[in-house]
């Protein structure tokens, strides 16, 4: 009775995802014929081959998922599969020159979510080996400092050139994102009883509590004057406050770990031109729109011209915003699909935090709920910091757009997250039932 | 202490990202639908003439469809050409930098097809439609109009030819076949030279035929003497004493155009175009008659024309001996004496004038375009305009009226020529006006060069 019955919820999380994965090719398919239509009045191959291949890598996943995981979360590779199609029409669109580019990181980065999601013992790897993938992200962060370039030409070289392939490039920190919450996941599956009891017994109880909140604030520290990286500070820090409070359910954490981020905003906004600008264009950017403040002004006017039912892919304007196609995609979301695109974006990530944090609900174990989480807040706080610079509800902090913005580094790194959540959701309906 | 359940913490974590993902919903919705009409209409808004480049104009014909203006497209930004310059009194010009004149600025919404209401705006939107714009007719002849730009020349001045239709009593608007203006310019290259127009004193920008204001001194006479024709204060047949007698305005002494009999009446006094004896009517035609009489012959109102004819208001008479002759206060456009003398030609009534001969529709065919209709108005009876026209002096078919006025203290002069050449159902009416020109023979030539190319087209 009991194989009958999971046979018919394999059956059923196979033609949910089968289903889910049809309406996102539809609209990833759509909108490269229209964007090709747009722009070249005609049906052209250039636009089209990327969804192709994409078509191809989500068809090709979705057996695989659907032969060695069956129990999955059909929900969250349909999300997935959306945003990175999407995101592949907007670098069409947007940067054309980096499409194949993007098209082969985001082939590697399938690749490494399949492999994560469907070889065993992955997570008793992660946890045994925790410091050593540490050091190995910190070492990769710290050869930036020596090798370190910028592709761009210009500003914080947190780039590694990939050895052997000309023109490639791997961002350290972005790997480190991952390897901070595997660390953190597996630190507090240990420690978080012990961190519990510890503020009982004194000043040295207390010293030991707040250890890894003031070590932690002084990594992000040294990674914000070092690297000049706000964005991946902040998102280190939240995160690391977040999964602080699962851990010992103090909210004092969360107050302290805000007064020193706010701390660090201010230290950084006097320190150093770049945070002061973005604070500056943030507060007021309308008498600097022309200068200073011209990439948030250019993206306020997408979010305005997009207005509820957008311009049409291929006829807005978002080449005005400066880096568009990275830090900007948002934007270029809104002005093109227009408020109808920017909310449905708003609601994929939303549906994903949901997914991804009902895995961490149903967890049997702390690490894979302190993973699941870690991978869900960070994925969560990197589309909220971005989306809220780009429609000035906070100051930009330079990151991307997960799934979507074009970036090699941030593609891989994110869909080895994927399979990660892929693979514990396996687990967690195989221990539902 | 036991440690709360996880759990807890993890729904209230997925609050807090749902909370977060909702400031960000609500954030975009203040941008694109509360905020963005304000900041779209910023200046420094590119999206605006991005967009602007982008709208496909409707074109502009003539009467018989030669193109008046188009537009040339590169990769989907259209640039506005017009093949027949000479038109750019009334076609006017279209400019991303200078804005708009002309049709092109009164038919503005129309050729850039702008939605009727919110309803096709929305639909627009959604469709992600492209806007294009509808096409548009005028009553002007493209070879007339270059034609009478040619007949200018380098000369400054201003023409109009009208196209009257007779004996019909519902009143046929009066069509603008031609209406030229000099100097001119090119609005081929608007934006290479308006700075360069702007400053030019003599004002090639300004439309001479609807907004140039010029002194009429004795082109009122016709009106004025078949003003008194209708009220019976004269006859045409009335001896008239000393009617070469001189008038001195300014310093300045002013006779017949040509030298009358010596028993003149005042059918010699209208053929010669003698001042004199106008100025003994001060005592027989108050200034209030006056006054409605240039009233009734629409003088003193602004012609309802899809061009700018707005002028400043002249003052109130305040001598009727100068007013006679047209030195008063009373300042006159060639648009408001074509008016009045297409009054003449068509017994009495004001004509309505029309320019824009047809409108496209939606689906794309033509809709015949008539002006909105005045209130009935007459100048004077039938008899007392058939009457007059019978005095005018003749070359030919024409009936002419042509005349030196006197233009300012300077003693500068302008020259008119008033024509009217009947042909079949139709009156073909013409007003021309030189500038700082005593050569009456030459206004003539250029008024009977017009009137001779409509009737032989």
């Amino acid at each position: 009775m009991q194989s009958v019955a999971l046979e018919e919820i394999q059956e059923q999380n196979g033609r949910r995802q089968a289903g889910l994965l049809l309406i996102a090719s539809g609209f990833v398919m759509v909108n490269a014929v229209a964007l090709s239509l747009a722009v070249d009045g005609a049906l052209r191959w250039q636009h089209v081959w990327a969804p192709a291949v994409w078509l191809a890598l989500m068809a090709g996943t979705h057996l695989i998922l659907h032969r060695f995981k069956p129990r999955r979360d059909p929900f969250i590779l349909p999300l997935v599969a959306l945003l990175t199609g999407w995101g592949l029409v907007l670098i069409d669109r947007l940067a054309a020159n980096f499409l194949a580019r993007q098209v082969m990181w985001l082939v590697l980065g399938t690749a490494v979510l399949l492999a994560i999601a469907i070889l065993p013992h992955n997570l008793r790897l992660l946890r045994r080996y925790r410091y050593t993938w540490l050091t190995g992200g910190l070492l990769l962060l710290a050869a930036t400092l020596i090798f370190g370039v910028n592709p761009s030409g210009y500003g914080a070289a947190l780039w590694l050139p990939v050895p052997l392939i000309g023109q490639v490039y791997f961002q350290p920190s972005e790997l480190l994102k991952l390897l901070l919450i595997i660390f953190l996941a597996s630190y507090f599956d240990e420690r978080s009883a012990m961190l519990a009891v510890s503020r009982q017994n004194g000043w040295r109880g207390i010293l030991t509590y707040l250890a890894p909140l003031l070590l932690m604030w002084g990594f992000c520290m040294v990674l914000l004057v070092w690297q000049r990286d706000l964005g991946a500070a902040t998102l280190f820090f939240i995160v690391f406050l977040a999964l602080l409070y699962m851990a010992t359910g103090d909210g004092r954490f969360v107050l302290v770990g805000g007064g020193l981020l706010l701390l660090a905003g201010v230290f950084a906004y006097f320190a150093f031109d770049l945070v002061a600008l973005r604070v500056d264009a943030w507060w007021n950017p309308w008498p600097d729109a022309d200068d200073r403040a011209f990439q948030i002004v250019q993206s306020l006017y997408a979010l305005a011209a997009g207005g509820v039912l957008g311009q049409g892919v291929g006829q807005g304007f978002p080449i005005y915003i400066p880096v568009v196609h990275s830090d900007f995609v948002f934007a270029a979301i809104a002005e093109e699909w227009g408020l109808v695109g920017s909310l449905g974006t708003v609601m994929i990530f939303t549906l994903l935090a949901y997914r991804g944090m009902r895995l961490a609900l149903l967890a049997k174990r702390p690490f894979q709920r302190y993973l699941a989480a870690g991978i869900t807040i960070l994925i969560s706080a990197q589309a909220v910091l971005i989306m809220a610079g780009v429609t000035k509800l906070l100051p930009l902090t330079g990151v991307t757009l997960p799934l979507i913005s074009y970036g090699g580094s941030s593609m891989l790194i994110s869909s080895a997250m994927i399979g990660l959540l892929l693979y514990m959701s396996g687990a967690v309906e195989e221990i539902g039932q | 202490m036991k440690p709360e359940q996880p759990t807890g913490k993890t729904s209230q974590l997925l609050r807090v990202i749902l909370v977060a993902f909702l400031a960000v919903a609500l954030s975009l919705v203040f941008w694109t639908v509360f905020r963005g009409p304000a900041i779209l209409a910023r200046d420094d808004n590119p999206r605006r003439v991005e967009q602007e480049l982008r709208i496909q104009r409707g074109r502009i014909f003539d009467l018989q469809r030669n193109v008046l203006a188009e537009n040339a497209e590169t990769a989907g930004i259209f640039t506005r050409i017009y093949p027949l310059p000479a038109a750019s009194p009334v076609v006017g010009y279209y400019s991303l930098r200078y804005g708009t004149a002309g049709i092109e600025e009164s038919y503005d919404a129309y050729l850039r097809g702008e939605p009727d209401n919110r309803w096709q705006a929305e639909m627009r939107q959604l469709l992600h439609r492209t806007q294009t714009g509808r096409d548009l007719q005028l009553t002007l002849d493209a070879n007339l109009q270059a034609q009478a730009d040619a007949l200018l020349g380098a000369r400054n001045g201003a023409l109009l030819l009208l196209q009257l239709e007779d004996g019909q009593p519902d009143g046929s608007p009066a069509k603008i076949l031609a209406l030229a203006s000099h100097p001119g310019y090119d609005p081929n290259f608007l934006d290479e030279t308006f700075e360069e127009l702007a400053a030019d004193a003599s004002a090639p920008l300004l439309n001479r035929v609807t907004q140039g204001q010029y002194q009429p001194g004795p082109v009122l006479q016709p009106f004025i003497l078949a003003a008194l024709l209708d009220q019976g204060i004269i006859a045409l047949d009335e001896p008239v004493a000393h009617a070469n007698r001189p008038v001195i305005v300014n310093g300045v002494a002013t006779y017949c155009a040509t030298p009358p009999p010596l028993e003149a009446t005042w059918a010699d006094v209208l053929a010669h175009r003698c001042p004199g004896p106008l100025q003994d009517l001060a005592d027989r035609l108050p200034a209030a008659n006056l006054a409605a009489a240039f009233d009734a012959f629409g003088l003193t109102e602004q012609p309802q024309l899809p061009l700018n004819t707005e002028t400043a208001v002249s003052a109130p008479i305040s001598k009727t001996t100068l007013a006679l002759i047209g030195q008063d206060t009373l300042i006159v456009t060639p648009l408001q004496v074509g008016v009045a003398w297409a009054a003449l030609a068509t017994d009495g009534r004001l004509p309505t004038l029309q320019l824009v001969e047809g409108l496209q529709s939606e689906t794309g065919d033509w809709v015949t375009s008539t002006p909105p209709p005045r209130e009935p108005a007459t100048a004077v009876t039938p008899v007392a305009a058939q009457t007059l026209r019978g005095a005018l002096p003749r070359s030919g078919d024409i009936q002419t009226f042509s005349t030196l006025v006197l233009s300012g203290p300077d003693g500068s002069n302008n020259s008119w020529y008033l024509g009217l050449l009947p042909a079949g159902d139709q009156t073909y009416a013409v007003v021309v006006v030189l500038e700082n020109n005593r050569n009456l023979a030459e206004v003539a030539q250029i008024g009977e060069g017009i009137l001779t190319a409509v009737n032989g087209r």
